[in-house]
Order: structure tokens, then sequence, then C-alpha cells
């Protein structure tokens, strides 16, 4: 599901989780802080909103319904290589974190995530919002 | 197994008991006719002995009353020789010779002069060897017997008299004797013949007769004998037969044993008291090769001592009785065992023993713990990846929940998305608790057995499906 916050000159963030609360809780709270959210439930909406709208960070979740978040991953870096991914999961081994970085993810979550701690690395990642 | 009875010749009972008994009896009849002609001759001796020396002593009497004692009453010596005339002698002879039945009847001197005889012709010989005389002459009676069979020089058919001969001493009367001179010094030689050839005849007869009974109760015996041993001979006959019967119907069982054996997939060996091998059919064989001749637990199984032996050579009973068990050899192979004890008609005692090699059955064995143990293994993974999926799924809803709380805190939220923050909480909390209260029981996870072509489904997906069915069952908003 694709699901276009805004279409402004602010940083985008796309948002690709299959969890309904998580997309909407963050896509408000992004939108709050300035940035221009994208959100998509499955890793195929997700690819086509990457393609789309080239967004400037891409939240990811390693478990959707369609496809593993480590195989999208070099999907997504294949097109646009520049663009930071932070891993969201809940799976949060030492080698998936491992295996997602070597693949190219700038950062790695492990959910529940505090929101503050959220914020300040894609503070870290995009810089502030204009 | 080869296994032949010695043969024999035949033993032919009654021909050989039928001629050493025959011969046996033969040698003993004419034993015991040697012994009763022999017992009839002494017999016929003292009888006629004893007569002889009556006679003689009752004529010896006679004549020291009528012509020695007058001699010898007047101071004169009595002188055999010239006591009286033939005449005068044979005035007491002849009588007595008559009613005595005697045949001849002679006086000898001490030189061996006949001074009387009844054949008066002989009167006045001497003889002065013969041994009778000598031997009377010594003071002792003695008697010359006849040949009991007929002279070579009598004609057969003439009358068959025989003649006994018996010498008796005359004593010289003592001073003061009044009977029968004994003084000690023989002074003359009576000698008596007898005819005994009536009593030969009755003692031939009488001897004919117990010969006669004797040979009727050999031949009797030898018949009866004979026939028991022709009896035992045939009953023997028929058992040998019988045994001979049985031997070659063991034989043939025996034969279709070894076929059995020999076509048995198991093998089965044979040993005897001291554990030698003595058969091995043929799969045995190809398993172990040919050890018949070895000791069984050094050459099928590598043993040094066999199986009921303890290390101190001491036999444990327990094990031996054991008629099953199985074992595992030095090399590493596996064999069960059967054993049956095979009682010997020598009283030996052997054993049966029926081998399968277990090899492969222990090597499936161990592949089954190695599968149950993995299948354990696979059962605990589905019960981690379900922890894990249920993990997953609460770290997802409380990111969720705890991302719209801090969404709550702004003040600037506006109350229609305050609302509806509010909402997808309280939906997410009571979606969790759905989540918790229907979970299947994680014991009997993975427990249940899955069918040949029944895929398993992923943990994460039957976690997710707990998901979504209690997303379904929340109350409309």
């Amino acid at each position: 599901m694709m699901e276009p916050m805004a279409d402004t000159p602010h940083p985008s963030i796309l948002v690709i989780d299959d969890e309904d609360l998580i997309r909407w809780s963050l896509g408000q709270l992004l939108t709050r802080k300035g940035y221009a959210v994208l959100s998509a439930e499955t890793g195929a909406a997700g690819l086509a909103l990457f393609l789309e709208h080239a967004p400037d960070l891409v939240l990811l979740d390693l478990k959707l319904p369609d496809i593993d978040g480590l195989h999208l991953l070099p999907q997504l870096l294949e097109h646009r290589r520049q663009t930071p991914v932070i891993i969201m999961t809940a799976y949060g081994s030492p080698t998936i974190e491992q295996e997602a970085r070597s693949l190219g993810a700038v950062d790695f979550l492990r959910k529940p995530f505090d929101p503050v701690a959220l914020y300040r690395r894609i503070q870290a990642t995009l810089g502030p919002p204009g | 197994m080869p296994c032949r009875r010695p043969v024999s010749p035949a033993f032919h009972l009654v021909r050989y008991f039928s001629l050493t008994t025959l011969a046996t009896m033969v040698v003993g009849a004419a034993l015991i006719a040697a012994i009763v002609t022999r017992l009839t001759h002494q017999e016929l001796v003292r009888r006629t002995e004893t007569h002889a020396v009556a006679v003689a002593h009752h004529l010896i009497y006679e004549l020291y009353h009528r012509f020695l004692l007058p001699e010898v009453v007047a101071g004169g010596e009595a002188n055999i020789e010239t006591m009286a005339s033939w005449e005068d002698i044979n005035r007491l002879a002849a009588p007595l010779q008559h009613f005595q039945d005697l045949h001849q009847v002679k006086i000898f001197g001490p030189t061996g002069t006949i001074i009387y005889s009844t054949r008066r012709d002989q009167t006045g010989l001497r003889d002065p060897t013969d041994p009778g005389f000598l031997a009377a002459m010594q003071g002792r009676i003695v008697s010359d017997a006849p040949d009991e069979e007929r002279p070579a020089d009598q004609p057969r058919g003439e009358v068959d008299e025989r003649i006994v001969t018996t010498y008796v001493p005359i004593f010289a009367i003592s001073p003061g004797a009044r009977e029968m001179p004994d003084s000690g010094r023989v002074i003359g030689v009576m000698e008596v013949y007898q005819d005994v050839s009536a009593m030969l005849a009755e003692y031939r007869r009488q001897r004919g007769i117990i010969l006669g009974l004797v040979a009727a109760a050999m031949a009797s015996l030898y018949l009866l004998l004979l026939g028991i041993i022709y009896r035992a001979d045939r009953r023997m006959a028929a058992d040998c037969r019988e045994i001979q019967e049985h031997h070659a119907t063991i034989l043939e069982q025996r034969n279709r044993l070894d076929t059995i054996l020999a076509h048995l997939k198991e093998g089965v060996a044979l040993y005897d008291e001291e554990r030698r091998i003595v058969f091995m059919n043929q799969p045995m064989i190809e398993r172990f090769g040919d050890q018949r001749g070895h000791l069984c637990h050094e050459a099928l199984y590598g043993l040094s001592r066999p199986c009921c032996l303890t290390q101190d050579e001491r036999v444990d009973e327990h094990l031996c009785q054991q008629t099953w068990f199985s074992m595992m050899t030095p090399k590493d192979d596996y064999f069960e065992i059967f054993t049956t004890p095979i009682p010997r008609p020598d009283g030996a005692k052997w054993t049966l023993e029926l081998v399968r090699d277990i090899g492969d059955r222990v090597a499936m064995e161990r592949q089954r713990i190695r599968i149950r143990q993995a299948l354990a293994d696979e059962r605990q993974r589905t019960v981690n990846e379900m922890i894990v999926g249920l993990n997953h799924q609460m770290n997802n809803s409380l990111a969720g929940i705890i991302t719209t709380l801090h969404l709550l805190e702004d003040p600037e939220l506006g109350d229609r998305e305050r609302r509806e923050a509010r909402q997808r909480v309280k939906r997410e909390v009571e979606q969790l608790q759905r989540i918790l209260t229907s979970l299947p029981p994680i014991g009997e996870m993975g427990t249940s057995e899955y069918l040949a072509g029944v895929s398993m489904v992923e943990p994460w997906v039957i976690a997710k499906g707990v998901c979504e069915t209690a997303r379904r069952d929340r109350p409309p908003t």
C-alpha cells in the first residue's frame, strides 16, 4: 500500500513496514518534525515508491509479507546507492545487524525503539529538516 | 554333518553257540563218563576187596586154629610152609571157595612159594617178584583190579570174566594172642581171586543208565539253550533291523536338517562340550569361513574365553543358562544369538547356536536415535521460532504503541489526531491481549506428527496468523 504523505521540498522519508500502527505513528511523528513521509506495507510497494519518489531516507522493516528486508535492501541501493537506509526490526540479532550493515544499511534499530532516538538518528543522517 | 555308525561284521550267534556248546557238552560228557567209570572201578575194588579180606581172615582164622596154634601151644614155632598138606588145607578152602563164590585161593609162604592153591598144579611154584605179594609182605592189603574193557586176546562172544585179585597178609601169632594174629610180622600172604563179571556188568548197566540220563539231560539242556539262543538271535536280528531302520530314518532326518540348515539365512553352528565347532551351515561358513574344529568364541567372535566365563575364569551360571543374548565383538560386529542344548546319546551335551548378524539393525537403531534427536531438535526449533515470531509481533506492536504514545505527548496534536491515536493504541493493546490469550500451548507445539507430503508451515506465519485472527476478531471501531 502506497501512502504518499507529502510532495514537498522537505527531506522525504520512506517507511516500509507491514505494521499499520508503526506506519501511521511514524508518519504522524515525522511529518510533524518537518519531513515528508511516504509509507508502504509491502516490499513491492516500497520499491515502487522508492523508484518513483527517490526518498532521502528509507526506514525498512526486515520482516515483510512478500520479501525479506535484507533482500529488498540491495534492490533499493542498486538504484540509488547514496540513499541511506535504516533498518528497523524486531529480530535484533548481531548477525542480522552485521549482515544488514554489510549490505549497505547505515543504521540498525531494534523494535520497540525509542521514537526520540529514532528521530535523532534520522537527524544525524539527513540533518535537520528545512 | 557326516556321521557314520561303525559297521562290524555280523556275529553268527547261533552257529557259534551251537558249536561251542556242543563241543563243551561232548567234552563234559566224556569227562563225566570218565569220572563215573573211575568211581565205579573204585567201588568195585572196594567192595571186592572188603569181601576178599573178610573171606581171607576167616580162612586164616581157621588155618591158625587147626594147624598153627597147636604147634605154638606145644612150644613150637608157627611155620606156615609146613603147617599142613594140600588136602588138609583144601578141606577148609574148598567149601569157602564154593560158598563164597571165589574163583581161586592161593597161600604164599614168606619166600614167595605157593604152599596152597585151589588149582593144585600151581602148588609149589614160586614167584617172589609179584608186586601184590611184595606189598602184602609189607603188611598192606592190595587188590589188582582188571581192566574194564574186554582183553584183546579174549574172543568176542566168550563169557566175559573179570577177576579181582586181593593180597591179604598173614601175620604171625604173638604170645597170648587169642583172636586174629596181629603180631606185625608177616609170615605169609593169601591171594584171593574173585570173579566180578556179574558185578561189573551191573555196574556197567548202572553207569550206562547214569551216562544216558546225563547225556539226555545235557542234550535237553543243549536244545533248551539252543532254543533260547535262537530266539534271542531272532530278537536281536529284529532289534538290529529296527535300529537300522531308525538309523536310516535318523540319517534321512539329519540330511533334511542339513538341507534346512544350509538354506537358512541365519547362521547355525553346533558346538561340542569343549565348545569346538563341529558343524557350520553354509551362511555361517560364508560369514566366518570354515572354522570347524576351532573354539567357537575365538573363531567366530574373537573372544579369548566363552561368554559365560568371567575374567577370573569362573563360570557365570546366569550367562551360561541364557538361551538368547546379543553381543558386540571386539571388531564392532553385532550378533544376536540363540542357543539350544543338544543332549547326545553318549551323555555329552552339545550346543546348537543360531547366529544372526544384527549389524544392520543396530545401524538402523542408531539412525533412529539420531532421527529422534533431530526430530526433537526440530520441534524445539519450531517452538523457538514460534516464540521468536511472537516476540517479533509483540515488538512490532509495542513499537507502534510507543511511537503513538510519544505522539500523544505532543501538546500541539489536534483533537482528531489525538482521538485517532488513542483508538489505534487501544486496538493494538486489545490485539496484543488477544494474541496472548489465544496462544497455542507451547508445550504441545511441534509434537504433532506430519504425514508424508505435508509441508511444514513456517512458525512465523503461524504467529502472524494468530495476530491476523485477533485483528479480525476485534470489535469495530
